[in-house]
């Protein structure tokens, strides 16, 4: 195996699942999700010499996936999440955090995207905000508004009693 | 000056887990803040849980496969065009009227990357698949064997195009003969496969296509007559 193609596997190996899970949360559907990074990965692969720091590689991996995304976007219109197509991973230790893995799930699918994209990008990616703010070409006071809202959101829907939010 | 509650709250509501100096002595001295803060930690914790949606299994294979096929096309364009003597149409049983090059297909590229991608198969071997394996394979690929190969070396499934197809290497005349059968491609017409020292051709059949490829195309013709007769598409 040559070194381009240890770089390139190490690449997959390391983030292949939280890209797929960016995509996913970006926009709703497994197929496109999982294209989007083959997509994104064989970019990768043609301009794998540019990366000259593996610590950039993430950053440099989802700025090529919000290309793709928005290449698709432009011969296509977003469908928008359905959360009964979610696949869940089979992590949650309890039922009392399915229930609150669901209300979460509701409310981040309910979220505009300029408020649910960095906030995956926080807690999926482990992003700065500095870093958001540079892949989303924003400043950093706004991805902390964004943040704070998508958040605030979150946190009202949790508080909410069961019946009002519509779970059992 | 110090950080007020309010500062406090914003910042750590949008970022729960901030280690920043000012934030952690605030922390430290308002016990309200810091169980705010505890709980805004408890919910980034559940939120990164439901966002952790399980990934399809197959995915880090379709990107190498992916990958593995386009590297296999740079290195074809780095090497120029193909060309296609016309004594190879005629060996492969194909007439003149069934190839242009503008159809040059990617479908032969990507059964040819297949190929080279199990290069152990490519070896002459005198090991040979049992009939009950190779009706098993076919079987599971969709497909019935009317009548049983000879020489088959080798069957598999493969991931193929994102579906499991069968594989099967023949040996004939001591040379190993790939076949892959390839239910739900369409090509509109019988293609010649000319590269990377492979000989061969993708035909339409009633299940789809097959491609058979080998070093040299006297090999194709026998095994693409055999097999025409043999295979048909299961119940």
């Amino acid at each position: 195996m040559t070194t381009k193609q240890h770089r390139f596997d190490a690449l997959i190996g390391v983030f292949h699942a939280d890209m797929y899970r960016y995509a996913w949360w970006l926009c709703g559907d497994r197929e496109l999700a999982q294209d989007l990074v083959q997509d994104t990965m064989l970019r990768a692969w043609r301009a794998l010499d540019s990366l000259r720091d593996e610590g950039a590689a993430k950053q440099w991996l989802i700025t090529i996936l919000r290309r793709e995304l928005a290449r698709h976007y432009e011969r296509a219109k977003p469908p928008g999440i359905e959360l009964e197509k979610v696949p869940i991973a089979d992590e949650s230790p309890g039922p009392e955090d399915d229930a609150e893995a669901r209300v979460l799930r509701r409310q981040m699918a309910a979220l505009d995207e300029e408020y649910r994209e960095p906030l995956v990008m926080q807690v999926l990616m482990g992003f700065s905000v500095r870093d958001i703010a540079a892949v989303m070409d924003l400043k950093e006071a706004t991805v902390l508004t964004r943040l704070f809202r998508a958040r605030r959101k979150l946190a009202e829907a949790l508080a909410e009693p069961a019946t009002a939010r519509g779970t059992k | 000056m110090n950080m007020t509650c309010i500062e406090f709250r914003q910042h750590i509501g949008a970022v729960p887990r901030s280690r920043d100096a000012e934030i952690l002595r605030h922390r430290m001295e308002c016990r309200p803040c810091a169980e705010f803060a505890r709980e805004q930690e408890r919910i980034d914790a559940a939120l990164e849980r439901a966002l952790r949606i399980a990934v399809p299994d197959e995915l880090p294979d379709r990107i190498r496969w992916r990958a593995g096929n386009l590297a296999f096309r740079l290195r074809k364009r780095a090497a120029g065009s193909l060309g296609l003597a016309a004594s190879l149409l005629l060996a492969l049983g194909v007439g003149f009227g069934v190839w242009t090059a503008s159809e040059q297909p990617l479908l032969a590229d990507e059964v040819v990357a297949h190929v080279l991608h199990e290069p152990e198969l490519l070896l002459p071997t005198s090991q040979r698949a049992t009939a009950q394996k190779v009706n098993a394979v076919m079987g599971r690929g969709g497909l019935h064997l009317d009548e049983n190969l000879p020489d088959v070396a080798h069957a598999g499934l493969c991931p193929f195009r994102g579906r499991l197809v069968p594989h099967l290497v023949l040996q004939v005349d001591g040379e190993p003969v790939s076949v892959l059968f390839l239910r739900g491609e369409v090509p509109a017409r019988a293609q010649v496969v000319h590269e990377d020292g492979f000989e061969g051709i993708i035909v339409p059949t009633s299940y789809g296509a097959m491609a058979i490829v080998a070093a040299r195309a006297d090999l194709v013709l026998p095994v693409r007559t055999t097999l025409e007769r043999a295979v048909s598409r299961g119940i």
